[in-house]
């Protein structure tokens, strides 16, 4: 079931299915991190870590709400 | 892999130039944040020079002359765009350089591949550094370079820049020079540019141009990184490492109990080094014991013998004097209390703790109207708020630059006049005026963020950052960052407070300084039912905050004088003086950092909410206290 990054627990793995924000998806590319791709949630602090091998960033709610993932 | 420790080899030996016209080569010196670059720039031309991923802190890109040509260090950048400060100057660096020395880390290849194949698709002279080798391997990456040479078509040398390790090769091939080739151009490109073998500027120009169009952007952005996933398949291997010391510690200080922990126990040492330790009985012991005592006397005699008396002898040694107001405050107070916070600030910044820390307050700070990110200015503003307001360029719009600066500018207190306000709380009462003065500030803080936020149009942006592996920081490299920030603020900092004091001198001699004094007292007096001299106060909080609260320290008896002030009185004049206008200095980079209509705002701003503040809790605490 799709879901948004921001619903993800602590712990949790899931696969990027859409970044609805354009800039968020281009910024996201030169970090290594695309749609496709399985990321893991490794914090929840209302602001959102994930984890793709050992890439971590950190993405404020706002941002978080408009990426769609779905869980693995 | 063998990786060859610095032996005899040709570049450490040879020293011819290689010139190209007369002219030396120009090599930058390119990568993402965190990947070493500084180390090796250090290591290739034995010269210290920092770039700063915070804008403003260092203004000029350090540069070197070395055998080989003339190596330019470059900030740290995902990519080569306008996106932000730091990718402009970098973009301009290397779009006049010969050659490009790209540093990637091994930890982190996927990400820096990104900009390697940029360059290179730019058609750039390049040869790649794969550094951080080791710990890529104790994190159980393999990384098989000369497959990743084929796939680039460029060089790629595998380093440990932190133990000199690869620094030799390096050197080797930027003096042999002809094997540096220009790498595989990406078939992407193909279908935008019909010319394969154009020559390089014109190259530069139609990939600029291609990627400020946001479609076509779009299309070479998801192909790019769709080679870099086919690159990585091929040349990485990773064996699940399930501990190291380093993704623990990370991942804790992402966890809010232990993260709150951890930030209370750094802001606890901060006060103790810099408050307490440095503000306290080193700066006591510079101003009392030896500029005071012999610097003093020294200079006044000089001068009254030159010039017995009058208005110049009073710019010069009177009380706001330049040779000895002036000097007393850089050297003695500010030059300590400024290196042994950018000492703290180094090991901070190097220790990969500042991200988490911003990805930790993100939450309380998107309700100010700000993300994250503004973690950053707003501790370097407990050091120095003049430096704070410069480092808002790192926010990412405008609104949150306006709220940041406002923040700094009425409410953040800085070191040095954080420690005499530790010494006069703990005469007011300790523990309960503690609590009244933190209460306070906090709740004004908040007002002012929720406020700004809700009149300000426009939308704040949300943080969006990559967190660096938590590192052990290097000694030297700590020790020459402390010492570059310092020398910096210094530099930028002294012509301003000779402007200051000259300015209060003349106020001074011209008799206007007691007449503004007057015209303050019922404010004082009526307002804050505080004595009618703290007027005195306020007038010296307008060049410094510290000034005014050093003034305040006398009228509370802290110096062994007599204490006019009761410990209400106290709390009161000391949440006046916090929230007071912040010092010349930054009154002066408030105005060039956010234009005079702004800058006046938070200045007015910062007059009426110190004095209505103080009157209502001049009036509460006469109730309950």
């Amino acid at each position: 079931m799709n879901t948004t990054l921001n619903e993800l627990k602590k712990g949790q793995s899931a696969k990027i299915i859409e970044f609805k924000n354009p800039e968020t998806r281009l910024q996201s590319a030169r970090f290594g991190i695309e749609v496709g791709q399985v990321i893991k949630c490794i914090a929840k602090l209302g602001t959102v870590v994930i984890q793709k091998n050992q890439q971590q960033i950190a993405i404020g709610k706002g941002l978080s709400k408009e990426i769609l993932v779905k869980e693995v | 892999m063998s990786l060859l420790s610095c032996g005899g080899c040709k570049g450490c030996s040879a020293n011819q130039k290689i010139k190209t016209d007369g002219k030396l080569l120009n090599i930058a010196l390119v990568g993402n944040p965190n990947v070493g670059k500084s180390v090796i720039f250090n290591a290739l031309t034995g010269y210290y020079v920092e770039v700063s991923n915070y804008p403003g802190t260092t203004v000029d890109t350090p540069t070197a002359d070395t055998s080989f040509g003339k190596l330019i260090d470059t900030p740290g950048i995902y990519g080569i765009g306008n996106h932000n400060d730091e990718e402009i100057i970098a973009k301009n660096i290397v779009l006049n350089s010969d050659i490009i020395v790209n540093v990637v880390s091994a930890l982190s290849l996927e990400r820096d591949l990104f900009l390697t194949l940029q360059l290179i698709d730019m058609g750039f002279p390049l040869i790649v550094v794969l550094n951080q080798y080791d710990e890529a391997i104790s994190n159980g990456i393999k990384i098989n370079s000369e497959i990743l040479e084929k796939h680039l078509g460029v060089k790629v040398i595998t380093a440990i820049a932190t133990k000199n390790q690869g620094i030799c090769q390096i050197k080797d091939f930027l003096i042999n020079n002809s094997q540096i080739t220009s790498g595989i151009v990406s078939d992407y490109l193909k279908n935008f540019i019909a010319d394969e073998n154009l020559e390089k500027v014109k190259r530069i120009e139609i990939i600029s141009e291609l990627e400020s169009d946001f479609d076509k952007k779009e299309v070479i952005y998801s192909s790019r990184r769709k080679k870099i996933n086919k690159i990585i398949e091929n040349i990485l291997s990773t064996k699940e490492n399930d501990f190291t010391i380093s993704g623990y510690l990370g991942n804790l200080l992402l966890n809010p109990v232990a993260g709150v922990i951890t930030a209370a126990f750094v802001l606890f040492a901060l006060y103790q080094v810099v408050g307490v330790m440095v503000a306290g009985n080193i700066v006591d012991f510079l101003e009392n014991k030896i500029l005071l005592k012999y610097y003093f006397p020294f200079i006044t005699n000089i001068i009254n013998s030159i010039i017995p008396s009058g208005s110049i002898n009073q710019i010069l040694v009177g009380e706001f004097g330049l040779l000895t107001m002036t000097f007393q405050y850089i050297l003695g107070l500010l030059l300590p209390l400024v290196f042994s916070f950018n000492l703290f600030m180094a090991i901070l910044e190097d220790s990969g703790y500042l991200p988490r820390l911003a990805a930790l307050t993100d939450r309380f700070l998107t309700k100010l109207g700000l993300n994250g990110r503004a973690i950053i200015p707003l501790i370097l503003g407990f050091g120095c708020i003049t430096m704070a307001t410069i480092t808002t360029r790192i926010l990412g719009s405008q609104r949150e630059r306006t709220i940041a600066t406002a923040v700094l500018g009425l409410i953040i207190p800085c070191s040095a006049q954080l420690g005499l306000i530790i010494g006069l709380i703990a005469i007011a009462g300790g523990l309960k005026a503690w609590l009244i003065y933190l209460i306070t500030i906090f709740t004004i803080l908040t007002i002012v963020g929720t406020v700004l936020n809700k009149i300000l149009p426009g939308e704040s942006t949300h943080l969006f950052i990559d967190l660096p592996p938590m590192r052990l920081p290097l000694f030297k490299n700590v020790i020459n960052k402390t010492l570059s920030k310092t020398k910096h603020f210094l530099i930028e900092a002294t012509p301003l407070f000779l402007l200051g004091s000259l300015f209060i001198s003349i106020l001074q001699v011209s008799g206007s300084l007691i007449f503004i004094q007057k015209a303050l007292a019922p404010l004082t007096v009526n307002l804050l039912h505080l004595p009618p001299e703290t007027a005195n106060v306020f007038i010296m909080g307008l060049i410094r905050r510290d000034f005014g609260a050093a003034g305040l320290a006398g009228m509370a008896g802290l110096n062994g004088g007599i204490a006019v002030l009761n410990h209400s009185q106290i709390i009161v004049s000391l949440v006046v003086i916090t929230l007071f206008v912040p010092c010349i200095a930054s009154v002066v980079i408030m105005f060039k950092e956010r234009g005079w209509k702004e800058a006046s705002l938070i200045w007015i701003g910062s007059w009426v909410s110190a004095f209505i503040t103080g009157s209502f809790l001049s009036n509460v605490l006469r109730i309950f206290m």
